[in-house]
């Protein structure tokens, strides 16, 4: 039974446009929008790894590509957007095309509103609804199959100086089209392949059971849980298996659309927070913390979560499990594959916080810092659509359950 | 499903659903930096007044709204809309109906963009923009509304600036009718012959509904429930199956519903039948009794009950649905070509005139669709999994996947089936009750291969 809210709305404007060998309709794509003289952002993470070359390469001759510039920082911010922004003015640029993830893309947004304003001072359009028009075309290029910010209307552009983050929204952020193609993600290393699809499949599965669902997203998101489901395990045995890399992007394009019209829940607040306080990746977070989110809303929306079995662990499963089992059963299917991606990647992908690890071999979230965690979660907004409330203690609670990889005791879930 | 092709899929419309959604439009006008719209009307809309609503959603807002009504869609009209909307100095468009009002919509969007010397260079790109356009439907629509193209005097314009920026579904506004006349049941023949100043029936009477009528409701479902199954079932686009399978689910669900409250409504009216056979003395019961007896009160409260069966809450929430799946057959003709239900249901009525006349476009289509969607053969677990949207996920997951395929085939074919009984034939189930002779179809199938 298709379920319709009182009100919704849903939008995703961007141009989708994906394949093995579609980086070559660039040129095209710009034609239909009058330019023909684009500027390439990247990072140098992104170069290095040979994708700028593979991108110049896929364009030709057709257009004149007037700069590439891979000066960006894995946290954007205003000095950089108004460097880039200076460029493309000298440089007699006339759109964009993103080569990366969230933070390139980020980046290029706040250049775009910059050049298309004709502004030198982003803070004019900062906050939600600042932007009136049409910005210069941008094309996304993800290179990480997760973040889904090719799909997103928003923008986090750090302010250093007065050290705060400041959020961009409008529609027409948006990218005119999102460019997916197999070879951006090919060389991928296992466990970056693991987290970021864990990070789709957490923007997919909380954008099924959070407050904002509506119909379009839940279809949304059910298409991009079954490719998840089918393709990320396969894709790790067969890192070459051009098909299952590009259902991995198109998942995590899709799942960037359904968290876009439906807003995520818990399991961001709290990501966020283990990130900004220890530093520990957030795709790792994401798939750590997922089957707590679900534990934690299970009694509010324990028949949603239970519809999520059939994506996620395909129709004999949901067949055979009886109904008031289906959602511990997607739980206890998160987990599985969180253990089944620690092996697959030689135990880096993490299966609990205690035992996350950096490069060093340094535990990355120590057990005194969970009271840390938790007060800094109970300023994230991203709690707003949760299907339940939470307070200090309820985040302590789930924090040191994920802490030690134990199922969370539901019966001290305070009820609201 | 395997992604071995490449796909693109754009949809620039945003979807704004519910009951006051219309007082969220001078906000998202705002954001486009729209602020005098311009709103064009059916005459029939405007004498059902349902506009108000719309009028009352932008009291306080600063924005202006003027009003213009859509009397015909030719040359003299669209140049009398284009007068009025540059002299006014309007900065965008709502569409306010389907049809051709949504047509005029789109015509007057380019010719007050890019000048009416358009009109005779249909190749020139529209990639300069359009002025905003909104899109309410106030009924079912037939599915051109959403999508990228538009025709007028035998030119067409295509481009993807042609598709509505916001559509707009609005359960309050919706133009419902009543389940009889959607199906048209006849239940007036069966009690004319009552004494109706002692039933007081009078609210049950049919005189819109001619035979062989056409109402939009099911054609505007059947038509969306094909355009969105075969995209469904051929296609390797997920955001096209995305969007397809709640479509898909839209309209089964509406006539899921809509097609048991007929069925309660017939089988009421097959009781009331045998009981005026009784009360006319068929069964040597004294006809007068009865009527004192049994009809004065509880009989004259059931006819009155059956006649105002509707639910007008209903109807209008299964409005809005088949609206909305209409909107999304818009995007998915914008989006996946080849659709062969559109091509061989065209050519069934270009070559069949007469055997078709009664028989519109998305009638047809679902007739075909089941012997459509078998040719794609080599997509055999698309067929299948077509079976989630046609079906609920219980249905789908307890069907073992070879048999998936044939399960949803039948869903199809049930849907067809019953609408042929509930409409007393006129909704075709096959190309035989159409009355096309079986001999002209190696003749039609020929012509379709030449144009595939």
């Amino acid at each position: 039974m298709i379920v319709i809210p009182d009100y919704y709305e849903f939008y995703c404007g961007v141009n989708i446009v994906a394949g093995h060998d579609v980086l070559e309709r660039i040129p095209e794509l710009l034609g239909i929008m009058g330019a023909d003289a684009p500027m390439i952002l990247t990072d140098k993470g992104v170069k290095l790894a040979g994708l700028a070359d593979i991108l110049t390469k896929a364009i030709g001759n057709d257009i004149s590509i007037k700069t590439i510039e891979d000066d960006v920082p894995p946290d954007s911010d205003l000095n950089t957007v108004n460097n880039l922004a200076g460029i493309y003015r000298e440089k007699g640029c006339d759109s964009i095309i993103a080569l990366g993830g969230g933070s390139v893309l980020d980046t290029a947004k706040g250049v775009n509103i910059l050049v298309s304003e004709k502004s030198d001072n982003i803070l004019d359009f900062k906050g939600s609804g600042a932007l009136k028009h049409k910005l210069k075309p941008l094309i996304a290029v993800p290179t990480t199959a997760g973040t889904g910010s090719e799909v997103t209307m928003a923008a986090v552009i750090a302010d250093k100086a007065n050290d705060r983050k400041l959020l961009f929204g409008s529609l027409f952020l948006l990218p005119d089209a999102a460019v997916i193609d197999s070879r951006m993600t090919m060389t991928l290393p296992p466990h970056i392949t693991a987290l970021t699809a864990m990070d789709a499949l957490t923007h997919a599965v909380e954008a099924s059971y959070c407050l904002g669902r509506n119909p379009l997203s839940d279809s949304y998101a059910h298409e991009a849980i079954e490719m998840i489901n089918r393709d990320l395990l396969k894709v790790l045995k067969t890192p070459d298996d051009k098909d299952g890399r590009l259902a991995l992007a198109t998942a995590a394009t899709m799942a960037g659309i359904a968290f876009s019209n439906s807003p995520v829940g818990m399991v961001h607040t709290l990501g966020h927070s283990v990130g900004s306080v220890c530093h520990a990746p957030h795709g790792t977070c994401m798939a750590i913390l997922l089957p707590y989110g679900m534990e934690y809303n299970m009694h509010k929306r324990e028949e949603r979560i239970g519809e999520i079995l059939l994506p996620l662990a395909g129709p004999d499963i949901f067949a055979a499990t009886p109904f008031n089992l289906r959602a511990e059963k997607a739980v206890a299917h998160i987990r599985k594959l969180n253990q089944e991606l620690s092996v697959a990647t030689g135990g880096i992908h993490g299966t609990s916080l205690g035992e996350l690890k950096d490069r060093d071999g340094n535990k990355m979230v120590l057990k005194e810092k969970l009271p840390d965690i938790a007060k800094t979660a109970m300023g994230d907004g991203t709690l707003f659509y949760n299907p339940e409330d939470m307070d200090y203690e309820d985040f302590l609670m789930v924090l040191e359950a994920a802490y030690e990889g134990v199922p969370l005791d539901r019966s001290r879930i305070k009820c609201g | 499903m395997s992604m071995t092709e490449r796909f693109e899929f754009l949809c620039r419309t945003k979807t704004l659903s519910g009951n006051r959604s219309m007082e969220h439009l001078p906000f998202e006008l705002s954001s486009m930096d729209a602020k005098k719209p311009f709103v064009l009307i059916s005459s029939s809309d405007r004498e059902r007044g349902c506009h108000k609503s719309l009028v009352r959603a932008f009291e306080g807002s600063g924005v202006s709204l003027g009003i213009s009504t859509v009397t015909s869609l030719d040359s003299q009209s669209l140049k009398a809309q284009y007068a009025l909307f540059n002299e006014r100095g309007f900065d965008s468009i709502i569409a306010f109906g389907t049809g051709e009002v949504v047509d005029m919509a789109k015509l007057l969007n380019i010719v007050a963009f890019y000048g009416p010397e358009i009109l005779r260079n249909p190749e020139k790109s529209l990639n300069g923009g359009l002025y905003p356009l909104v899109y309410i439907p106030t009924g079912a629509g037939c599915g051109m509304e959403t999508c990228n193209e538009i025709s007028f005097n035998e030119k067409t314009f295509s481009s993807p600036a042609l598709m509505p920026d916001i559509a707009l579904f609005a359960p309050e506004i919706m133009d419902t009718t009543s389940i009889q006349e959607i199906f048209g049941i006849r239940l007036q023949s069966d009690i004319n012959d009552l004494d109706t100043n002692f039933l007081n029936i009078n609210e049950t009477s049919n005189s819109n509904i001619k035979k062989n009528s056409a109402n939009p409701f099911i054609n505007s479902g059947l038509s969306s429930l094909s355009i969105c199954s075969e995209a469904y079932a051929m296609s390797n686009n997920p955001p096209a199956r995305a969007y397809a399978s709640v479509a898909i689910s839209m309209v089964m669900e509406s006539f899921a519903s809509l097609i048991m409250e007929a069925k309660d409504i017939l089988s009421s009216n097959k009781n009331i039948k045998s009981h005026k056979n009784c009360m006319l003395g068929k069964s040597g019961t004294n006809k007068t009794s009865i009527k004192k007896r049994h009809l004065k009160k509880s009989d004259t409260k059931a006819m009155h009950l059956i006649s105002c069966y509707s639910n007008k809450k209903r109807l209008s929430e299964n409005m809005t649905k088949i609206a909305q799946a209409s909107a999304i057959s818009g995007y998915i003709r914008a989006n996946i070509k080849d659709i062969k239900c559109i091509e061989i249901a065209n050519l069934f009525t270009d070559s069949h005139p007469d055997a078709m006349k009664n028989i519109p476009a998305g009638q047809c289509m679902a007739m075909l669709l089941p012997e459509i969607l078998i040719t794609y053969e080599e997509k055999q677990n698309l067929l299948g999994s077509l079976l989630l949207p046609l079906s609920d996920q219980l249905t789908y997951a307890a069907t073992p996947l070879p048999q998936r395929r044939d399960m949803a085939l039948h869903s199809i074919r049930t849907l067809l089936n019953d609408l042929f009984i509930i409409t007393d034939g006129r909704v075709p189930r096959t190309i035989d009750d159409t009355g096309i002779p079986r001999d002209n179809l190696s003749t039609l199938m020929e012509q379709a291969g030449r144009q595939s």
